[in-house]
């Protein structure tokens, strides 16, 4: 039934529909000003995580017996810690992890989400019973708690809380999706695919995955704020990134100590965990004011 | 209401029996031999089976998960490795600080939270709404670790206003229950705002501007009314937030809690508490989540009857 | 000479749309008398909507605003009175009644609790006279059990039954004025049928004028003594409701009239207007309904047509009926 000219049609189509959403996505998000300048941070950033190591003044490593708790200066534009560690350069580096953390740990959990999202949105039945209590359970404890009982369990280690925060993020994504899936299985459309033989994977990929794109989008955005702020957390609390390694939570663990007296310690460390995070919100506010239906058609 | 109430309950049932299976499992599914781990490094081999033997690890494992679930139906929560003590009655002494720590901070940014929503929204675009979300995003973005150090700098080091930390009367909850409410206030203020935005925008708002009310009977007899219902379903379900989040905060503030006990016992490997306190936090999420979904039905008119 | 209670003068309202205004009303015109019924008839994007929200200065939440004319309501210019003044009379003198009884009560609160509200504060009752009211009201209205929809839900009623407590809603204080838009739109025909001779009843017993929007002729010829046509946010007919029906004179009107279905009347292809209503950012130059018009002439194109008096009771917007000192080329 499929003649050649309707599959040229749909090709041609197909790259007309790609090219004007995107397009009409970026004019309404560049009004958003915020969102804006937060992304170019982001982009700072993850340049900073990358080339980070490469530039950093010292080695965030490395001691200086001679400077030891200096307030920011000139020479050291965060102050030093501690053991005389340039605390600047150990924020670049602290950059890099936390953002692969966050990213992988988000990232694996979407993909796992999904999977489990749309097969349990599609095949309905037991397959969707089993799923949805398994993430009902999940669900029934607090994030940050799973996080620490799987830590707790797995042992410290920042592989494990890559793992932990990865495992509390799979339940709200499989949700996401399966619901999403429900809903555009109701659509005529995808009837009319299936009637015309289409095999489920390709229902799947091709009509249902992409009526969920906008809501992952946004969720995936808010989400690494979450996993920054959780990451850092299990790292304050010991049970995470190992005191030596320049994370910004554990070095706020370590400069507490010193807080009546070289407050910097404390404070730059936490106001690079801040940033990062508001950038990311703001990031997913914008997107959220762009592509949310209910907020588009007023 | 009560029937709804209870098949929720029966609904809860083999969730229950999941987790308690799961905090059971908790001891064997960490890496290595338990009774080992327990033990210590430097133990012998007679240590380490005399250690298996006093923990019950030599029984068959249903026999160990019948005896588990006999003894949290008496309230025998074990003993603890560190202190000796029976488990429930370390939990007796941390567990009312932490409940009233996070009754305060659920207090305080719920209202806090609401009003900001209401006036955001009432002034949308302009300065209040601007000044409130900016509050807002930013109180979703700061650590409360670090909030609660930047507190104790100013307050208690600086102005020595407060205590720094432990529990020594009333004004040992205020810094604590600021830092946890920080995050809950800002959530329930976007909510607000975006759920009091939404109703605004309903026809029966015409409808009570058109019979002449006061444009402030609109908003809080009608708007608010409304999104009551939802705002207040939301700040119930951030009452997870609050036991995660009081975990750090106690921490910080090294306040006498649950949340400490729990960070404390994983720092010593005091399985027995970790256990039993993982499943008193699930327990209480939980509860607080049939709650919260008791109160909506209650609260909705169109569910009240239908149910 | 009956007062006029209404009387709307070169009314133009604007919205604000990214930073350009858009005027959608532009210059109506119309006035009702006491006891009247007027029914203010026009496609969707007329502006018959958006004048009955004029009249009421119903703009919260929107850009809309009233940029030029007047509205002398019971002899005062509602344009030129503050928030608060007007909110004395929404309600008590003026009331308004919407097309959606689904939506237009509140879920949440209780019918009593609804209808008390405007009596407790209009005529300042105390509770328990506000709450004998409230039931004397739903009772006129046609619902038998009163006292107990006091306690009940919107949801718990059918569509008719909300319809009704709106209209108890809005007579409750005796107003002068009613502003009926689409009030039975979204009701089945039978209970459509029940609505307006509830209407015409409350009118007939508290000498109302109500201002009856809708785009249904069938409802006009039903209720209204007079009739006035609006397009593209002009007024371009006005007469009295026989004559109107008996003989249209814009080519506008004949073609509303023309495509309402006739029992008897064996079609193959029924009867509309070609073409459709222009866009207020694209508004075409002199005679807005020009580009449709199955009459139009040069001039139409390039001025727009004035108000022309036919009769006492007749006015039409077109330039067919203008004075005969104009070139027309056909």
């Amino acid at each position: 039934m499929t003649s050649p000219t309707t599959v040229q049609n749909s090709q041609v189509q197909k790259k007309q529909r790609k090219y004007s959403p995107l397009k009409e996505f970026w004019k309404s998000f560049k009004k958003q000003k915020a969102a804006l300048l937060a992304s170019i941070f982001i982009g700072l950033l993850i340049v900073v995580a990358i080339i980070g190591p490469y530039i950093a003044p010292y080695d965030p490593f490395e001691p200086d017996y001679d400077a030891l708790l200096e307030g920011p200066s000139a020479s050291h534009l965060a102050g030093t810690d501690e053991y005389g560690r340039d605390i600047f350069s150990r924020l670049i580096v602290g950059a890099k992890i936390s953002l692969m953390v966050s990213f992988s740990a988000v990232f694996l959990g979407l993909i796992l989400g999904t999977i489990l999202g749309l097969i349990s949105g599609y095949f309905g039945g037991w397959i969707d019973k089993v799923i949805m209590r398994s993430c009902d359970v999940l669900f029934s404890f607090p994030d940050l708690l799973l996080a620490i009982a799987i830590v707790a369990l797995l042992g410290p280690g920042i592989n494990n809380v890559i793992i932990a925060v990865m495992i509390f993020s799979v339940p709200s994504f499989a949700r996401l999706v399966r619901g999403a899936t429900l809903n555009a299985k109701e659509n005529v459309y995808v009837e009319a695919a299936q009637s015309m033989g289409a095999s489920h994977v390709r229902v799947l990929w091709k009509h249902i995955f992409p009526e969920t794109i906008s809501e992952l989008i946004i969720f995936v955005t808010m989400r690494i704020g979450t996993a920054i702020l959780a990451a850092s957390g299990l790292s304050f609390l010991g049970l995470g990134a190992s005191p030596e390694m320049p994370e910004w939570g554990v070095m706020l663990s370590s400069g507490r100590d010193y807080l009546g007296t070289s407050s910097h310690v404390v404070i730059m460390p936490g106001i690079a965990i801040f940033l990062t995070v508001l950038a990311f919100n703001l990031i997913g506010d914008g997107l959220r004011d762009v592509l949310d239906p209910k907020i588009k058609n007023n | 209401m009560w029937k709804y109430t209870a098949r929720r309950i029966v609904e809860m049932i083999p969730i229950l029996i999941v987790i308690s299976i799961l905090t059971f499992l908790f001891i064997h599914l960490i890496p290595g031999d338990p009774a080992r781990l327990v033990a210590g490094k430097d133990a012998t081999i007679e240590d380490v089976e005399n250690v298996r033997h006093e923990l019950g690890l030599d029984k068959p494992i249903l026999k160990q998960y019948v005896d588990y679930m006999k003894n949290l139906m008496t309230g025998e929560l074990g003993t603890s490795l560190t202190t000796g003590l029976p488990v429930i009655d370390m939990f007796k002494t941390r567990f009312m600080p932490s409940l009233h720590l996070t009754f305060l901070s659920m207090l305080w940014a719920t209202l806090i939270g609401l009003m900001i929503g209401v006036f955001s929204a009432i002034n949308k675009n302009k300065w209040p709404d601007y000044f409130g979300m900016v509050t807002a995003v930013s109180g979703i973005s700061i650590p409360g670790f670090w909030l609660g150090l930047l507190l104790i700098q100013l307050f208690s080091v600086q102005l020595g206003l407060f205590p720094t930390g432990g529990l020594d009367g009333f004004s040992s909850y205020i810094l604590p229950s600021l830092t946890l409410g920080a995050g809950i206030m800002s959530m329930i203020a976007r909510f607000t705002r975006s759920s009091m935005l939404e109703t605004l925008q309903a026809d029966f708002i015409r409808t009570g501007r058109a019979k002449g009310l006061k444009e402030h009977s609109v908003i809080v007899t009608h708007a608010l009314r409304n999104s009551l219902i939802s705002v207040v379903t939301v700040a119930g379900l951030q009452f997870g937030f609050l036991l995660g989040g009081s975990v750090v905060v106690e921490t910080v503030f090294s306040f006498p809690g649950m949340g400490r006990l729990l960070i404390d016992s994983i720092a010593f490997r005091d399985y027995p508490v970790i256990q039993s306190a993982l499943l008193l936090f699930a327990f209480e999420f939980i509860l607080v989540n049939l709650i919260v979904d008791v109160l909506y039905t209650v609260l909705n008119p169109k569910i009240q009857l239908d149910s | 000479m009956t007062e006029h209670v209404l009387q709307v003068s070169d009314l133009e309202t604007s919205f604000m749309r990214d930073k350009t205004e858009i005027k959608i009303l532009r210059g109506v015109n119309f006035s009702i008398r006491k006891g009247e019924i007027l029914g203010l008839v026009g496609e969707s994007g007329s502006g018959k909507s958006l004048t009955s929200l004029s009249i009421m200065q119903l703009f919260h939440g929107t850009t809309g605003k009233i940029v030029k004319g007047s509205i002398y309501f019971n002899g005062e210019d509602l344009t030129k009175m503050s928030e608060s003044e007007i909110r004395k009379i929404r309600g008590k003198q003026m009331a308004m009644i919407f097309q959606e009884p689904m939506t237009s009560l509140n879920p949440v609160l209780k019918i009593g609790k609804q209808l008390m509200e405007a009596i407790e504060m209009h005529l300042k009752l105390p509770k328990s006279e506000s709450k004998h009211h409230a039931i004397q009201m739903l009772k006129s209205v046609g619902i038998g059990r009163a006292e107990e929809i006091i306690h009940e839900y919107p949801h718990q009623l059918s569509g008719g039954m909300r319809q009704r407590v709106m209209i108890a809603m809005a007579m409750a204080c005796h107003p002068n004025l009613l502003i009926a838009d689409e009030p039975t739109t979204a009701l089945d025909v039978t209970i459509q049928a029940q609505i307006l001779e509830l209407m015409k009843k409350l009118k007939e017993e508290n000498e109302t004028a109500i201002l009856l929007i809708t785009h249904d002729l069938g409802v006009v010829a039903e209720m209204c003594d007079k009739v006035v046509v609006m397009y593209a946010g002009q007024v371009v007919e006005e007469a009295d409701v026989f004559e109107l029906f008996a003989s249209p004179k814009h080519p506008y009107t004949k073609g509303l009239i023309a495509s309402v279905p006739k029992i008897g009347d064996k079609k193959e292809v029924l009867d509309s207007i070609n073409g459709h209503v222009p866009s207020p950012q694209n508004m075409p130059k002199g005679c807005k309904f020009a580009p449709r018009c199955n009459q139009v002439m040069s001039i139409c194109q390039e001025e727009s047509p004035p108000t022309v008096e036919i009769s006492a009771t007749r006015q039409c917007s077109c330039w067919l009926y203008a004075k005969k000192d104009v070139e027309v080329n056909a």
